[in-house]
């Protein structure tokens, strides 16, 4: 099999501005990607794992006060992390329903971003800048080449 | 074979050894890609006064001795890519710091200015030899050593903080530590012997010409080792890396296309033209849609779909 496909999509073109804009480091770890996220919503995210129905893999809860980033309970560990990274790339980018709309349920939160399937052009951009922080925070294994000085 | 020639060999190596892991691996970062442009530029600095290209130059232009301004000038553009190369390799480095360029253009100018007004009527394979006696040489001479030793002492000052703040880099970087060194006594050397040959020392020149052979010859094969070892070692790695996702690629891309069909649903994956250098990337995708499929399916999760476990952890993760 070759490993070779033709240039670049203008998806990943996109993602890849997107991605530049941020001005991230090129190296972060994933509790330094998750504090730019706080920063950028100015509150505190939480984590858990619960049983979401069968298509959702993860989903972004609104409350006043905190978020909460839901990841299923079936997802393996390098998946859930991906995930994650698809929920605060959300974030990063400021796409709408961040924090500025009221909040219908007080108890519940209001559900922001969910990750099920990528039919909408927007999700697959965000999942490719995901795929982007996953390299950045290591989520993608960079193997030894990390542990280099000119890496 | 001129001196500068000889120490440009061990250069040569590790420019030859990049270029086949370049090859192989199709992919180059940026700190890496600088690290080969230094390369480029201090072998055919060094290289450049080889009596047979000199004279070919100087026919060509007109100049005499041009081989040594030009060499001088690719030494600076090469110390210069070191700079950045070292500064790419930083998490949080800027590579397009106004001010080292600002430097090495001023260094560039100032070569060719002090060059103009050296009275070198005849190509010389040894020039600072030859007319080293007039003051503009030794400032030459001079200004271009500071200017190395000025950016390897930098450059090996950045790397001995790694070593010192994180674990995993290899000890192989210490033997670029102590070329800097030798770089930066060589360049105390050559300053000494510039001044002593303007104010006629000669004994001094005899005495210091057999130390400035070996520091620079023992520099070059130290700066040449401790800098591209680790990077060739850890490419050996990649490419077995490269090998095994080139398998698990093959062997989850037709069980991906069977789920997508039992799912009826399609993710990213067929649709992204991916490179060969991002491999990584795409083992990441091919698995994680994998997973998605099979969830959605109601299906186990194929054994070789199970990626290995990030280093990265989250923050309060229940």
């Amino acid at each position: 099999m070759s490993l070779w496909r033709c240039p670049y999509s203008a998806a990943y073109s996109v993602a890849s501005r997107r991605v530049r804009a941020l001005h991230l480091p090129r190296r972060l770890s994933m509790e330094e990607l998750v504090e730019h996220a706080e920063r950028e919503m100015g509150k505190r995210i939480d984590f858990e794992v619960v049983a979401l129905r069968r298509g959702l893999s993860a989903q972004l809860i609104q409350r006043r006060e905190v978020a909460t980033i839901q990841t299923h309970t079936e997802l393996s560990e390098p998946s859930r992390m991906a995930c994650i990274l698809h929920e605060l790339a959300h974030i990063l980018l400021q796409d709408p329903e961040c924090d500025h709309m009221p909040y219908l349920d007080m108890l519940k939160g209001r559900v922001a971003y969910q990750r099920a399937d990528l039919d909408d052009p927007h999700e697959r951009i965000v999942e490719l800048v995901a795929d982007d922080l996953a390299l950045r925070t290591g989520v993608i294994g960079s193997g030894p080449v990390g542990t280099g000085i000119f890496k | 074979m001129t001196l500068h020639f000889l120490g440009s060999i061990p250069v040569s190596v590790v420019l030859i050894l990049m270029t086949i892991r370049l090859v192989l691996l199709q992919t180059v970062s940026a700190s890496i890609g600088w690290l080969m442009a230094c390369c480029v530029s201090v072998v055919c600095g060094l290289g450049i006064n080889e009596p047979l290209i000199a004279e070919k130059l100087h026919a060509l232009t007109g100049v005499p001795n041009i081989a040594d301004v030009m060499g001088r000038c690719l030494m600076v553009c090469g110390l210069l890519a070191l700079a950045q190369s070292v500064e790419a390799a930083a998490d949080r480095g800027r590579l397009y710091h106004p001010i080292r360029f600002i430097a090495g253009g001023a260094v560039l100018l100032t070569l060719i200015v002090l060059f103009s007004f050296i009275d070198a009527p005849v190509t010389s394979r040894t020039f600072m030899q030859t007319y080293g006696d007039q003051l503009p040489a030794a400032l030459y001479n001079s200004i271009e050593m500071a200017y190395i030793a000025t950016v390897i002492a930098v450059a090996a000052w950045a790397i001995r903080l790694e070593l010192a703040t994180r674990r995993g880099p290899s000890p192989m970087y210490w033997a670029f530590i102590v070329g800097a060194f030798g770089l930066i006594i060589l360049a105390g050397i050559a300053t000494a012997m510039n001044f002593a040959h303007v104010a006629g020392a000669m004994a001094v020149n005899g005495t210091l010409a057999p130390f400035y052979v070996g520091t620079f010859l023992l520099s070059m094969i130290l700066l040449s080792v401790g800098s591209a070892w680790p990077a060739i070692t850890t490419g050996l790695s990649e490419v077995r890396e490269w090998h095994e996702a080139s398998r698990q690629i093959s062997d989850l891309e037709p069980v991906l296309r069977d789920l997508e069909q039992t799912a009826g649903r399609s993710g990213l994956y067929f649709e992204i033209p991916y490179l060969r250098g991002h491999w990584r990337r795409r083992r990441h995708r091919l698995v994680l849609e994998v997973e998605d499929r099979a969830r959605e399916a109601g299906l186990p999760v194929p054994i070789g779909a199970r990626a290995s476990a990030p280093e990265g952890s989250t923050k309060g993760e229940q």
